[in-house]
């Protein structure tokens, strides 16, 4: 139990740092101006956005997959205690 | 409070807060060490996902509410200057948006188990009331959050339905006059709708503890829908159930991620990246997914007419407002329409039978809902709407006369060992 809740807080502190907190590029308005009529979801594909976003996504995922494994294994060893 | 003696905590801070306000006393053992039956499934989960996305739902709205003007002219704007400027805007608002579809996944599996294994039978009458208030608080905050953006689609959902309660006799146009803010939804509309999608999740908040609250006192039910006799048949809260929340919130968080981040507008309506505009109506107007099975019955109805003659008892619109408010009412009567003293489906035979048939309804309504209310279509719907009322009030009181229910387990405890 103690071993996993270490593993835990190892795994918080290994957080990825989100990369996409960079200042917008001077395109932006550019962009900007174009995408003001395009739908929504093309909206959420453009630059520079979709680049952020994916890039966030990928390490957001990546964390929370094995957050999700070692707190499978803290649920098991909960269940496998007698009492 | 119980007039048992407190055990004392070893640590002082701890000790000093629980004698003055017994914060961690009520935690240990109402929450930590409270026994719960040994046997719960991963639908006993669904609870704890709702609240804790109850919570995403308000962090992430208070944050968007910062950049929003809630004026006809501005509104539209604000909300794209969110999602192109604002430093995480576009995550906040996916988050937002997601999540209210999210919200509504978690919630409709909640019902579906606690109907399943007939969780809102005696003594949890007063928690399943508590839970069809939330589920209308739900639905109206979703509604209105909806028309917040002041797209073509939110602009013209209202603008339906607003028109539909119009048919009420005698109070509809006084009353839609009255909710709106005027004749048409216009600039009031917009701005009483902010305010009470702001006010309404926080009711939530107070409902949600006292559903909580009512759990606690009646205990959870389990799959087998029989009360814990011994302690054999219950286990402490914690560290197992915690540990199984916990996880399960891990898994949805990471669906939830998933889909904000790789598939942003998966859930988003047609006309929701235009402006909304009173002059053209969209050629579809379709409310979110989980609104669908409740307008395909909007929908349905036909006018009503004295046989034989041309004399309209009821017009249709009138007809689909109550086959609405009667569907959610017939929610609340559950616990009084279904006599039959065992809970859980899992010793009904025909019960079981009957449920997956009201699930493949509902969907069978969610599909309907989504077409034009034309032919074929019409007809399904008709039948579907009509079933789910003769599943609730026909069929239900009448199960117990003629279903024979399998014999029960004597114990959690014996079931679990089998
Ligand atoms: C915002 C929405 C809701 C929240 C946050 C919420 C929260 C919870 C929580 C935390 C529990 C205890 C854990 C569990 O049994 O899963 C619970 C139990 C329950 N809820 Fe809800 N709930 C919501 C909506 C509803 C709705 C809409 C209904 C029914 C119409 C409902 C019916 C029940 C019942 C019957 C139980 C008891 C289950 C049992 O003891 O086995 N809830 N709810």
């Amino acid at each position: 139990m103690k071993r996993t809740a270490a593993l835990l807080l190892l795994a918080l502190a290994l957080a990825p740092i989100p990369a996409g907190a960079s200042a917008p590029s001077p395109t932006t308005a550019v962009h900007e101006a174009e995408a003001a009529q395009a739908p929504l979801s093309l909206l959420w594909d453009a630059e520079p956005l979709q680049a952020t976003r994916l890039r966030t996504g990928a390490g957001v995922l990546a964390f929370l997959a094995v957050f999700a494994v070692l707190l499978y294994i803290l649920q098991r060893r909960a269940w496998a205690k007698r009492s | 409070m119980p007039a048992a003696p407190r055990v004392p905590f070893k640590n002082p801070v701890v000790e000093w807060v629980d004698v003055r306000l017994p914060l961690f006393s009520l935690w240990r053992d109402r929450y930590a060490m409270m026994p719960v039956p040994r046997n719960l499934n991963g639908w006993w989960v669904s609870g704890a996902l709702a609240l804790f996305t109850l919570a995403v739902m308000i962090v992430s709205g208070v944050f968007l509410a910062m950049h929003y003007t809630p004026t006809t002219a501005q509104a539209f704007a604000s909300v794209e200057r969110t999602m192109r400027e604002v430093n995480w805007g576009w995550l906040l608002r996916a988050v937002h948006m997601n999540g209210a579809s999210l919200f509504f996944a978690i919630v409709y599996a909640h019902i579906l188990r606690s109907v399943y294994y007939g969780s809102y039978k005696r003594p949890r009458e007063l928690l399943w009331l508590l839970g069809v208030v939330l589920f209308l608080l739900m639905m109206a905050t979703a509604f209105m959050g909806s028309v917040l953006p002041w797209s073509q689609t939110g602009y013209w959902s209202a603008t339906v339905v607003a028109n539909l309660f119009r048919a009420i006799p005698f109070v509809g146009e006084p009353l839609v006059t009255w909710l709106i803010g005027g004749p048409e939804v216009g600039e009031a509309t917009l701005r009483r709708f902010f305010a009470l999608h702001y006010l309404l999740p926080f009711a939530m908040i107070g409902v949600a503890f006292l559903h909580v609250a009512a759990q606690h006192v009646a205990g959870a039910n389990n799959p087998l829908g029989i009360d814990p006799k011994s302690p054999q048949d219950t286990v402490p809260f914690h560290p197992r159930y915690t540990s199984r929340d916990l996880f399960g919130l891990a898994v949805f968080v990471l669906v939830f991620a998933a889909i904000v981040f790789f598939a942003p507008a998966a859930f988003v309506a047609p006309a929701s990246d235009i402006p909304a505009d009173p002059m053209t109506t969209p050629d579809v107007i379709v409310p979110a997914w989980y609104f669908l099975p409740f307008f395909a019955m909007l929908r349905s109805v036909g006018d009503l007419v004295v046989p034989f003659t041309a004399i309209v008892l009821i017009p249709a619109q009138l007809g689909g407002v109550l086959a609405l408010f009667g569907a959610l009412l017939t929610l609340l009567l559950l616990p009084w329409l279904d006599r039959s003293p065992v809970r859980s489906a899992v010793f009904r035979p025909l019960y079981k039978k009957l449920f997956w048939l009201l699930v493949l309804d509902l969907a069978l309504l969610g599909y309907v809902g989504a077409q034009e209310p034309e032919g074929l279509c019409r007809l399904l719907g008709r039948l579907a709407t009509a079933y789910y009322f003769l599943h609730f009030l026909i069929f239900l009181p009448l199960l117990p006369r003629i279903e024979k229910p399998q014999p029960l387990p004597s114990s959690i405890a014996e079931a679990v060992r089998e």
